[in-house]
């Protein structure tokens, strides 16, 4: 890819976790990006434009070309600068696992989550069960290894680590500690904060803990 | 005992072919058996039939067909496990088909997927693969000689990824609704958005196709195989509820596009009669009516 020829764009909305992923990806290639910010209460002409089907962030923008969908927008950088580090390892079988598990994140986490931190009083105690048997589930998943891809931060790693700045939100609202379920994804965690790309992509979580609060009082949440 | 292993063994005694009666005398003293004629189809040489015999029970486990290396755990009515049948025809690989019994689960199900316990999976060398799209992805990575199924562009195929989610997360759950819509309203509703989509596959395939006659171009491909595996539901559809979804006025070129899909090669035999299917749907509708309370 030519130097000149590379305008790479990303329009984002600084809570999301999915928006998050992407910034990881392109801080791990070292690609240089412009980030703007959307607005949910009045989306750009430029959002609508790029993704009318979803309207929604992340959009990544390279040379003029969208791409939609967070995971997506992830192995398409992978693919687009293909020096290392790499993100989706090279076998088949480990490529399609690392898919099949940020497919699994795709699916439970957040759907889980946001309903720990907005639900309904009366089934609290059921939706914390839920996420904590899906935090669970990856921590199983992790086992031993320092990162899900192995030895290497990888694209799993990429898929999960941007929902850990909304873990102190969960607890707090949720009234859980997360640590007390999952003591080895908590470590996963830290030591994926060690790591620039990503410590430089997720906002404080007190940061992320406000807006829930905002939000929840602005959409008439207890 | 693992095909596996006994691919690895086998390669060993290729490799080793000077060495290989050694090998022959130690594995009779290791496993203690009577000795059986080694194919001359495993060496590609023939032996020195009048000195030495071994029963290797690796290597004759690696002599019987190897079909059964990859086998794909599924059902014949279910459009994602067709993905995995288009994707392995297009790469030619022969594959041992098991028909999931359901009610209960097999215990292969439930083993090698525990986290869904959905078909299909496929299962390569004692290895499984979940998740129909991932799969095909699997095979395009893994049988990399054969045509390709995936874009070579990484823009094209982010495209192509973008559709078949669609496809999966919205297109294909509001047309399954439309089977169990309560009151004519709601039927119509979904219905709309289910034109709604495919006016919007429509525009895809004019610019992804560039021209030619499927969303991959000259051949099949990815988005083909996601999108193609709905049209016998579709036609379901469109025969309970007697509305014309893929329509010759505002969907000309997927019209054109599905009677290609359908008649290619890879696909033919691997999709379902609509009749059949029809039958099946009105099957699962009367025991849902059934098991639901009034």
């Amino acid at each position: 890819m030519g130097e000149d020829n590379n305008n790479v764009v990303l329009l984002d909305f600084w809570p999301s976790s999915y928006g998050m992923r992407v910034k990881i990806a392109l801080q791990e290639k070292g690609v240089s990006y412009e980030c703007r910010q959307e607005d949910f209460e009045a989306k750009s002409s430029l959002l609508l434009e790029m993704n009318p089907i979803h309207k929604m962030i992340p959009v990544l923008i390279h040379n003029g070309k969208p791409i939609c969908e967070s995971l997506n927008i992830v192995e398409y950088i992978d693919e687009v600068w293909n020096h290392k580090p790499s993100l989706l390892p090279s076998d088949p079988y480990k490529r399609s696992q690392a898919r099949f598990w940020g497919n699994y994140i795709d699916k439970n986490v957040y759907s889980r989550g946001k309903k720990v931190w907005n639900g309904k009083v009366e089934e609290k105690e059921e939706r914390k069960k839920q996420f904590i048997e899906c935090l669970k589930m990856l921590e199983e998943e992790l086992g031993e290894k320092p990162y899900f891809g192995g030895d290497e931060f990888g694209y799993v790693d990429v898929a999960l680590v941007p929902f850990t700045s909304w873990f102190y939100t969960y607890e707090t609202l949720g009234n859980l500690s997360i640590e007390a379920f999952v003591p080895k994804l908590v470590g996963w965690t830290k030591r994926c904060m060690e790591k620039q790309s990503v410590a430089k992509s997720l906002p404080h979580p007190h940061k992320i803990y406000d807006f829930a609060l905002k939000y929840r009082e602005a959409h008439g949440y207890e | 005992m693992s095909m596996y292993i006994a691919k690895s063994r086998l390669s060993y005694i290729h490799t080793n072919i000077h060495r290989t009666q050694e090998i022959v005398c130690s594995q009779i003293q290791l496993f203690n058996m009577t000795p059986k004629i080694l194919s001359k189809d495993i060496c590609g040489r023939s032996w020195n039939t009048a000195r030495c015999y071994i029963l290797d029970p690796f290597v004759s486990l690696a002599c019987r067909k190897t079909k059964s290396e990859v086998k794909l755990l599924g059902a014949w009515p279910s459009p994602f496990v067709m993905r995995a049948r288009i994707a392995l025809n297009i790469k030619s690989v022969s594959y041992e088909f098991l028909e999931e019994t359901f009610q209960p689960k097999s215990p292969l199900l439930l083993d090698s997927n525990p986290v869904y316990k959905k078909v299909p999976v496929l299962i390569n060398q004692d290895k499984p693969i979940c998740e129909s799209l991932i799969i095909v992805q699997y095979v395009d990575d893994v049988w990399s000689s054969g045509p390709s199924i995936l874009p070579s562009e990484p823009y094209d195929r982010a495209i192509a990824r973008f559709w078949a989610t669609y496809l999966d997360d919205k297109w294909y759950p509001t047309l399954r609704s439309v089977r169990g819509a309560k009151g004519e309203d709601d039927r119509k509703k979904l219905i709309t958005e289910v034109g709604e989509g495919l006016t919007l596959l429509e525009d895809a395939l004019n610019k992804t196709s560039r021209g030619k006659d499927f969303f991959g171009g000259d051949q099949i491909g990815y988005l083909d195989i996601a999108f193609g595996c709905f049209l016998g539901w579709l036609r379901v559809t469109e025969s309970l509820t007697g509305v014309k979804l893929l329509d010759q006025v505002k969907t000309p070129c997927l019209v054109k596009w599905a009677e290609r899909f359908c008649a290619h090669g890879a696909v033919k035999d691997v999709m379902p009669q609509t009749e059949k299917l029809v039958e099946f749907a009105k099957m699962l509708m009367a025991k849902m009516a059934a098991s639901t309370p009034n």
